[in-house]
């Protein structure tokens, strides 16, 4: 190779290694200020905006007890809640094998009741009290209804602590036993006899009961209900003339299927007293039937022309304490609303526009519910309805807040705002 | 210039309009708080002499006079990288960037008269800063990382005519429109998530007019002297919500002589002066200077030279002060239709409160169809 050509290509590598040294790039240098940082700086303004909510409702009706997630059972001074529930019916006899003869129901050896037991305060001594209801019951049936069959000795008792100290968490006499599963719900299985839980043909086997409930303190749990699916279920131990034979499944071996059923509650719900309070110029959330308050924002032009939001918090002022014990605690929550409509405004499903915090009983605090992302939306749509919903999660829980309306002089509902003005560009 | 020239010129223009948007020079942490660092108007050549052999670098889109010995259509670009070390006392910053800052198509046209068009940097404007602070908000401190970014430049679009009055005597001139823009991005990041992370983007676009003119004598038999000078208007800058800033530009003058004892040694030195004061409050005259030299013929010669003055923009009483040297070669490929410089300059900067050194690594190329 020529010398020149050597030279050219000991350049070619050269620029090689310089377009490789050129492929990167970084240019952030701490900004070390105000030397040397660009002019212009990042205004973050903080205010409370007091004026901005207003046109506020309050509605009921949204969730009825028999609707309610859960079932409540308390008895605590100035609220009693009992549930009461009604099972499905059962076939009136079975089929064994290829037999396609009816073999109908001859007795009945025992009944298991299940129960789950979905939430309770700290105690001692929880003890349920199973009663036998009549089977007209339904979303109308308030506490009065039942008070005479309320008032009759239970069925049957059953302390939960003991049987949770027992070994194996079972009673050998009664065979009730409990199960803790995961998530910490107590599963209570409770025995009752034939006299206890008879067969009556005319009813299909249909049977109603209610739940009472007491303890050394607190006594205030709550049971799943049929809508989340873990609602109170029977099992029957059923005797079937069998070829003339009658059948008495072994209660702790797998029976046969045609032999033991297991109807879920055709009805449950709970009944308390006293009623929820009537609507009032508040901003009421939860109770049962669950209520819903609607806040209308009409944000200030400063807001919605040249600021981004960076945090924004609804700030509400409880007309009084939450009354009940911890196990009450429910989430407040604020959403959107996709279109404002009143009380059917249909809520938005974005987890981003909507904010929660728990309100505990007892705290008179003013609560802060963050509803940045809100209004943050409320800014980049200026389409969108500028209203909120607050409403209780779980909804159709007994406990209710209360909320000073925009109508108070001092206490009104507030968004606190903390924004960042418009930068400067272009400006040396 | 002759149509397929003219051709050749509109394609290579079209080529490189793809990086015009990068066509930035040197960016300085001092002229963060001002309108910018000024750009060079140099080639690899004469910036691998310190700039000293520019004024009379037909390649360097600086003296229009100095256009007026070129024969034949030429096209020239150059790219840069450059590493830049920040030194803040107690804080420190490696920083890497690359460049493409020039771009020029000369060529003669009729009755000796010869023309380029091209672009420069006349104020590079990139920069990213992070600042960590905390401020108080909601009765708690919260602390928060800014992020301030600028990235472009304002580019010099220079269209120049030189000719030869007499064979001692050149005379070039050129209008210069000032235009570019930035793209420029703020944010604020929490650490608290509470808050959201706010951020700002603006594309700010620049606008002005200037005219330069200049002189280049052979008073003597390998010597030769140049003068000249620009003025511009004011630089304009305007967001989408219309003009934000007008900031008067400076006056600019300078000398510059070339000495060429033998055919293979050439010597040079300029020295040139900036009124930046008239453009913002705490701008300064500048007055920098450079002496080069370049030994050899067309294939591999040695270039040195080294340069120093002060920048415009900085913090203080007094402007940062700038010092340099560089080292460069090339070599003519294609039967002498195309050329390929290299080069390596070394920078250090100087103001209150920082030491700024800058290694750039450039590679020209030149192409005469």
């Amino acid at each position: 190779m020529s010398r020149p050509g050597r030279r050219a290509r000991v350049l070619g590598r050269l620029l090689l290694l310089a377009g490789a040294a050129a492929c990167t790039e970084e240019i952030t240098a701490p900004g070390v200020c105000p030397d040397y940082c660009p002019p212009g700086q990042i205004t973050v303004r903080d205010t409370v905006l007091r004026a901005v909510l207003g046109r506020d409702s309050a509605f009921r009706g949204y969730v009825q007890a028999h609707d309610a997630a859960q079932l409540y059972a308390t008895s605590l001074p100035g609220r009693e809640s009992r549930p009461i529930f009604r099972t499905l019916p059962i076939p009136d006899g079975f089929r064994f094998g290829s037999d396609t003869t009816l073999r109908p129901i001859v007795g009945v050896d025992s009944l298991r009741l299940a129960l789950i037991l979905v939430r309770r305060d700290s105690t001692t001594n929880l003890t349920l009290r199973i009663h036998r209801l009549p089977l007209v019951l339904d979303s109308t049936t308030t506490l009065a209804d039942l008070a005479a069959d309320f008032a009759a000795p239970p069925l049957r008792t059953v302390n939960v602590d003991s049987l949770l100290a027992a070994p194996g968490r079972r009673d050998s006499v009664t065979r009730d036993s409990v199960a803790v599963e995961v998530g910490g719900a107590i599963t209570i299985l409770v025995g009752l006899d034939s006299a206890q839980a008879p067969y009556v043909v005319a009813d299909s086997g249909r049977l109603a009961f209610g739940v009472t409930v007491a303890a050394d303190s607190l006594a205030n749990i709550a049971l799943g209900s049929g809508e989340t699916g873990s609602g109170p279920r029977v099992s029957w131990f059923l005797r079937i003339d069998s070829a003339g034979v009658d059948t008495i499944p072994p209660i702790d071996t797998v029976p046969p299927v045609s032999r033991v059923v297991n109807p879920i509650a055709e009805f449950d719900s709970f009944v308390f007293d006293p009623p929820a309070a009537a609507l009032d110029s508040t901003l009421a959330v939860g109770g049962v039937p669950a209520a819903r308050s609607i806040l209308r924002a009409d944000l200030p032009e400063f807001l919605r022309d040249s600021t981004q939001v960076l945090r924004a918090t609804l700030v509400l002022v409880p007309t009084g304490p939450l009354l009940g014990t911890p196990a009450d605690s429910f989430f407040v929550s604020a959403v959107g609303v996709e279109t404002d409509i009143g009380a059917k405004s249909p809520l938005v499903s974005d987890s981003l526009r909507r904010g929660s915090t728990l309100v505990r009983p007892g705290a008179l605090d003013t609560l802060r519910i963050e509803v940045t992302g809100l209004v943050q939306a409320w800014l980049a749509d200026t389409a969108a309805p500028t209203a909120l919903m607050l409403r209780q999660v779980p909804e159709g829980s007994l406990p209710e807040v209360r909320f000073q309306p925009s109508a108070h002089a001092t206490l009104a509902p507030a968004l606190h705002v903390t924004y960042v003005r418009r930068f400067p560009f272009g400006v040396p | 210039m002759s149509g397929r020239c003219l051709v050749v010129a509109g394609l290579w223009l079209g080529l490189w309009s793809g990086v015009a948007s990068d066509a930035r020079g040197q960016d300085a942490q001092f002229s963060i708080g001002g309108l910018g660092t000024p750009g060079r108007p140099e080639g690899v050549r004469a910036r691998s002499t310190g700039g000293a052999f520019a004024p009379f670098d037909a390649a360097s889109p600086h003296l229009e006079a100095a256009l007026a010995d070129v024969t034949r259509l030429t096209a020239s670009a150059m790219g840069t990288t450059s590493h830049r070390d920040l030194d803040f006392g107690t804080t420190q910053a490696a920083l890497r960037v690359s460049r493409f800052p020039l771009l020029l198509v000369s060529g003669g046209l009729r009755r000796g008269w010869v023309g380029s068009l091209g672009f420069s940097t006349y104020l590079d404007r990139s920069y990213r800063v992070r600042i960590t602070d905390t401020m108080d908000l909601r009765g708690q401190p919260e602390a928060f990382t800014d992020d301030l970014s600028s990235e472009g430049a304002v580019t010099d679009l220079r269209v120049a005519l030189a000719r030869r009055l007499t064979r001692c005597l050149a005379f070039g001139a050129g209008l210069h429109v000032l235009v570019g823009s930035t793209r420029e991005q703020v944010s604020r990041n929490f650490a608290n998530p509470s808050y959201s992370t706010s951020v700002q983007r603006t594309e700010v676009f620049y606008d002005g007019l200037g005219g330069s003119a200049s002189l280049m004598a052979d008073p003597l038999a390998g010597v030769r002297a140049a003068l000249w000078a620009r003025s511009d208007s004011r630089l304009i800058t305007e967001t989408d919500d219309g003009e934000t800033a007008r900031s008067d530009l400076p006056l600019q003058a300078g000398a510059a002589l070339h000495w060429q004892p033998r055919p293979f040694s050439r010597f040079a030195a300029s020295v040139s002066w900036a009124g930046w004061s008239v453009s913002t409050s705490d701008a300064f005259d500048t007055v920098n200077w450079s002496v080069g030299a370049e030994v050899g013929g067309s294939s591999l010669p040695l270039r040195l030279g080294v340069r120093g003055g002060r920048l415009p923009f900085g913090p203080g009483a007094e402007a940062p002060t700038e010092l340099g040297a560089a080292i460069g070669t090339g070599v003519r490929i294609a039967r002498g239709r195309g050329a390929l410089d290299l080069g390596v300059e070394y920078l250090e900067r100087e103001g209150p409160g920082l030491r700024e050194t800058v290694w750039t690594v450039m590679v020209g190329v030149a192409i005469r169809p």
